[in-house]
């Protein structure tokens, strides 16, 4: 079973991100990619349609591709951090070979990268992006090895140079520990995605004063730094009236996104 | 070349000259029996193809660079100088079909964007460099 979306918006259909994956692993096996260090973005642009990568030119937009059958340019925004930056290379790329009838010339904006689940192109050309940098067959073993947890986030994001939103994404997507990835903005829950065996609905709207995020939301606490106990209903309605249950969860305020990611874990199995 | 790789690749190519019908497990067991590391050496291979596979995709990538900054200044002129009326006449040549109908597809794929947000004099000018370093088509 993969992840299921909490969000009442559909998400892509398992057949389209099975598409997508398959385009960006074609696409890393032209270059015979088997480690991170290996994901060379100007040349796999390169291979993907002749597509160079230039930086600047951008105002209202973190990307952009211009590119027609002979070839193309992919534009980013300067001052973007490095994870970001070939994020928002490996999304136009999915866009040029995802959707080319439309990729001519497209823009993209720092909500195309959040909004994780909305269904259409730019999730599809998310899940390529993610693919793309972070490929099933290098990322799985590297992420089974540690607890989850935002700190392995981390050590993850720094491996794949990729950003922690990618990261946690990708992560969530492909482990077999019962965690959720939650996003919150100005106090309200935005979406969560959650691992496949990670079976309860994540609460919807408001933060809830007993978890960390919401803490971290009202300044009353600072990012949590590390997994901590926290109430299952602080996060889990199914258990509104238990008090007594707890769960654990990793609660970071990200500037640049101007939200909390969360990390969820049900280390115990609340079905006892 | 090492003594050790002399002799796998004399081996190999004695085997691959062989028009004997040799299943998989047959040649290998056929080098082996020469002294060869068929894994070792299989990975020597790979890893020599995969590195020269990757070096070339790097400097086509480095040359298409090259040559696309040297387009750029050719086709519209110096974008540097140009005024945004100046730029905006002629995309509505690009959109014309002035040069010819890959541009035009791009512009009409541009137009598609305006009804959003007017790009900015930046965004207008790094568009049309980006224009102006795609092939005719």
């Amino acid at each position: 079973m993969k992840p299921t979306f909490s969000n009442s918006r559909s998400g892509l259909s398992e057949l389209r991100r099975s598409h997508c994956k398959a385009e960006a692993n074609k696409l890393l096996k032209t270059l015979w990619v088997e480690a991170p260090a290996e994901i060379d973005l100007e040349s796999l642009a390169y291979k993907a349609g002749r597509l160079r990568i230039e930086e600047g030119g951008l105002e209202n937009a973190e990307g952009r591709i211009v590119a027609g059958g002979s070839g193309g340019t992919i534009r980013v925004k300067p001052g973007m951090n490095s994870g970001r930056r070939r994020f928002t290379i490996a999304h136009e790329i999915g866009h040029y070979i995802l959707h080319p009838r439309e990729g001519l010339d497209r823009e993209d904006s720092a909500a195309n990268f959040t909004l994780w689940n909305d269904p259409g192109e730019e999730t599809e050309a998310n899940v390529f992006a993610a693919e793309l940098l972070m490929p099933e067959f290098i990322f799985k073993p590297r992420a089974a090895k540690s607890a989850p947890g935002l700190t392995l986030m981390n050590r993850l994001a720094t491996d794949f140079s990729t950003s922690i939103m990618a990261t946690a994404f990708q992560y969530v997507h492909y482990t077999y520990e019962q965690v959720a990835l939650v996003v919150s903005e100005r106090g309200r829950i935005k979406w969560s995605v959650r691992s496949k065996d990670f079976w309860p609905l994540i609460r919807k709207g408001a933060l809830s004063s007993d978890s960390a995020a919401g803490e971290i939301f009202a300044a009353k606490a600072s990012d949590t730094k590390r997994m901590v106990q926290t109430p299952a209903c602080a996060w889990l309605p199914k258990f509104e009236n238990d008090s007594a249950r707890d769960i654990k969860e990793d609660s970071r305020f990200l500037e640049w996104y101007d939200c909390i990611v969360t990390l969820v874990w049900l280390d115990d199995d609340l079905n006892d | 070349m090492s003594k050790d790789n002399q002799k796998s690749v004399i081996a190999l190519e004695a085997l691959l000259l062989d028009d004997s019908d040799l299943s998989t497990a047959d040649l290998r067991a056929d080098l082996e029996a020469q002294g060869v590391d068929v894994d070792a050496f299989l990975n020597r291979f790979s890893t020599t193809v995969k590195t020269s596979i990757q070096r070339q995709a790097k400097q086509a990538a480095q040359v298409a660079r090259v040559e696309a900054s040297q387009k750029k200044s050719q086709r519209f002129g110096d974008l540097l100088d140009t005024p945004m009326s100046e730029m905006v006449a002629i995309f509505e040549r690009i959109r014309a079909g002035e040069f010819g109908a890959g541009f035009q597809q791009a512009a009409m794929a541009r137009c598609r964007n305006l009804k959003d947000s007017h790009p900015s004099e930046t965004e207008l000018r790094s568009w049309l460099e980006d224009i102006s370093t795609m092939e005719e088509q």
